[in-house]
């Protein structure tokens, strides 16, 4: 007995209205029905044509009907109970024992088929679910090594730089600068996009950790010749200080890339808690500045600069949000840009 | 003052030999830890004044020695971190640590945080020397005053920065990106032109009290004094 009702969205899955259920019985029976019919229609036909008195054999029509009746009623509501209850499914569980929970019993060999493809299904998916989150791990596992490693020979060749000083030790401090850039940025990437947070959230000194920023990339900032202006940071934020420091860097690589030499970077507080770090840069083009949150966009600037991954934006961004800051930007190309973070707090994170 | 014996714990020998000779290059004599699975005993033969013990260490990590060490001693203690270990100060000193610094780090950050450390754990009631000396000269690094003879002037705030690094590296070359680099450290947001500047306003002031031919130029490679 096939069901051939392609019933889509709720009304197979979810709560189906009174008649829709009768309809569903009767197409689904409806050999049965249309057989059981066919039965008494020969009856009537034969009692017609063979002239039979119509006595006894009205009884029979009767009863036929009668009984006919019955067993379409009793079946009518062992279907209705079994749709009930597979009712639930919506809240299915995730697992192949919460399905089989769910599953009537029977003893129809079709159903039981239908039943074990179904239980096979959830079991082959509760795998992959498992291993994909193994092979996360893994790879969260191997990242975290790898920046750990790479970061002792980077730390030996910045002590050797120092102390034996050449004319060439500070261009090649600037490019191992870069180098650890690259690094912290595959680090954080990594991190982000895993599920695991190393957050912690306490108040902290913005000063502290916009100094702490700026002083960072200090000396590329004297490389190019840019000025800083740091006006009064003094507030409290609730935030995590790695994080927060790492998407403020971000900014100010973006700026230091995108603005000429003798260009000014700013960096200011907006009550009530808001940072502003305003450049005087090549800005971002209109087309672009809807899309420079995208990961891997670089836009019509980062296809002109050769360095420029189109994730640091994106990473920030998701910092950010992991943090519940938000941010905004606005530029002017051949003016400038302007980054506003929002260092305040939705309600909803706060627990 | 007294020369403070520092004890190094580091298994990368090329960071191990170079904080190490840079250190004994600024008057602390230090030994590297030669076998990671001793290091409490060879500690106790240094027997120093501070340890700089890095983290991630064969055998055992820098937090079990730490441990260790604390059971026996006071010594002031300074982790060397990786940024992957997540550490931050509250950590770092549940940890029995009193300060940490994180790789990689600049020599002249190092250098000034062992001798905070240093003095915040040897010389607390004791008063300190401020003083240093310059050309034929003494500069005050507290009022920010030159003295030569019984001239006296006044520097201002970042000639005084200058000055001070430029006297900490005695005898050294500072690159003006360095220097640059170095009072951005402590929120002077300079570039080079700004530097130059002010380096001549210095030597000019410099000259008012007698002291001549104290900053000297090394063409194409930045300033120094002796």
């Amino acid at each position: 007995m096939r069901s051939d009702s392609h019933e889509k969205g709720d009304g197979v899955l979810g709560r189906l209205k009174g008649g829709a259920y009768l309809s569903g019985y009767l197409r689904a029976r409806r050999r049965s029905l249309l057989c059981g019919l066919c039965c008494l229609l020969a009856l009537v036909v034969v009692t017609v044509l063979g002239r039979l008195p119509w006595g006894v054999m009205g009884y029979t029509v009767l009863l036929c009907a009668a009984l006919l009746f019955c067993f379409a009623v009793v079946g009518y509501i062992d279907y209705v109970r079994r749709l009930r209850a597979l009712e639930p499914w919506e809240q299915y569980g995730e697992t192949p024992d919460s399905v089989e929970n769910l599953l009537p019993e029977t003893q129809d060999p079709l159903e039981k088929r239908y039943q074990a493809l179904l239980l096979r299904v959830c079991q082959e998916k509760q795998e992959l679910r498992e291993r994909a989150r193994q092979e996360a791990r893994e790879n969260t596992d191997y990242y975290a090594m790898w920046t750990h490693q790479i970061k002792t020979p980077i730390s030996a060749m910045r002590l050797l730089l120092q102390t034996a000083p050449s004319e060439r030790s500070d261009e090649l401090q600037a490019e191992l600068f870069r180098i650890e850039q690259y690094v912290e940025m595959a680090l954080s990437y990594q991190r982000l996009s895993s599920d695991s947070s190393d957050l912690v959230l306490r108040k902290y000194s913005l000063a502290t950790i916009v100094k702490g920023a700026v002083r960072k990339y200090a000396r590329l900032f004297v490389r190019k010749g840019i000025r800083v202006q740091l006006g009064d940071m003094e507030a409290a934020v609730l935030t995590d200080e790695k994080w927060l420091g790492f998407a403020i860097g971000q900014i100010l690589s973006n700026s230091l890339k995108y603005t000429p030499s003798g260009g000014q970077v700013i960096l200011a507080k907006e009550d009530p808690c808001t940072l502003l770090i305003a450049d005087t840069g090549i800005g971002i083009a209109p087309e672009d500045l809807p899309r420079v949150f995208e990961k891997g966009y670089t836009g019509l600037n980062g296809r002109q600069e050769r360095s420029s991954t189109g994730i640091g934006l994106y990473l920030t961004q998701c910092a950010l949000k992991k943090l519940g800051h938000s941010i905004e930007i606005q530029s002017r190309p051949g003016r400038g840009t302007l980054v506003r973070i929002d260092l305040s707090h939705r309600e909803s994170l706060l627990e | 003052m007294d020369t403070y014996r520092i004890f190094m714990v580091e298994d990368d020998p090329v960071i191990a030999q170079t904080v190490q000779q840079h250190l004994i290059s600024w008057g602390y004599p230090t030994r590297c830890a030669r076998d990671f699975s001793r290091v409490l005993e060879e500690f106790r033969e240094e027997s120093p004044q501070l340890v700089l013990m890095d983290i991630s260490l064969p055998f055992f990590n820098g937090y079990h020695w730490c441990r260790e060490i604390r059971r026996i001693s006071r010594v002031p203690v300074m982790f060397l971190s990786s940024s992957s270990d997540n550490l931050d100060i509250v950590t770092a000193m549940n940890m029995g640590a009193d300060d940490f610094i994180s790789k990689p780090f600049d020599l002249s950050v190092l250098t000034a945080k062992v001798q905070a450390l240093l003095r915040r754990t040897y010389e607390m009631g004791v008063p300190q020397d401020t003083r240093l000396r310059c050309g034929s000269g003494w500069l005050d690094m507290e009022d920010g005053t030159l003295q030569n003879g019984d001239c006296t002037i006044t520097l201002t705030r970042g000639e005084l920065k200058i000055l001070r690094i430029l006297l900490e590296n005695r005898g050294r070359v500072v690159s003006r990106e360095d220097l640059a680099v170095q009072l951005w450290q402590t929120d002077s947001f300079v570039d080079e032109n700004t530097l130059s500047v002010a380096v001549t306003r210095l030597r000019r002031r410099m000259k008012e009290a007698g002291l001549c031919e104290v900053i000297h130029t090394k063409k194409g490679m930045g300033y120094w004094v002796d």
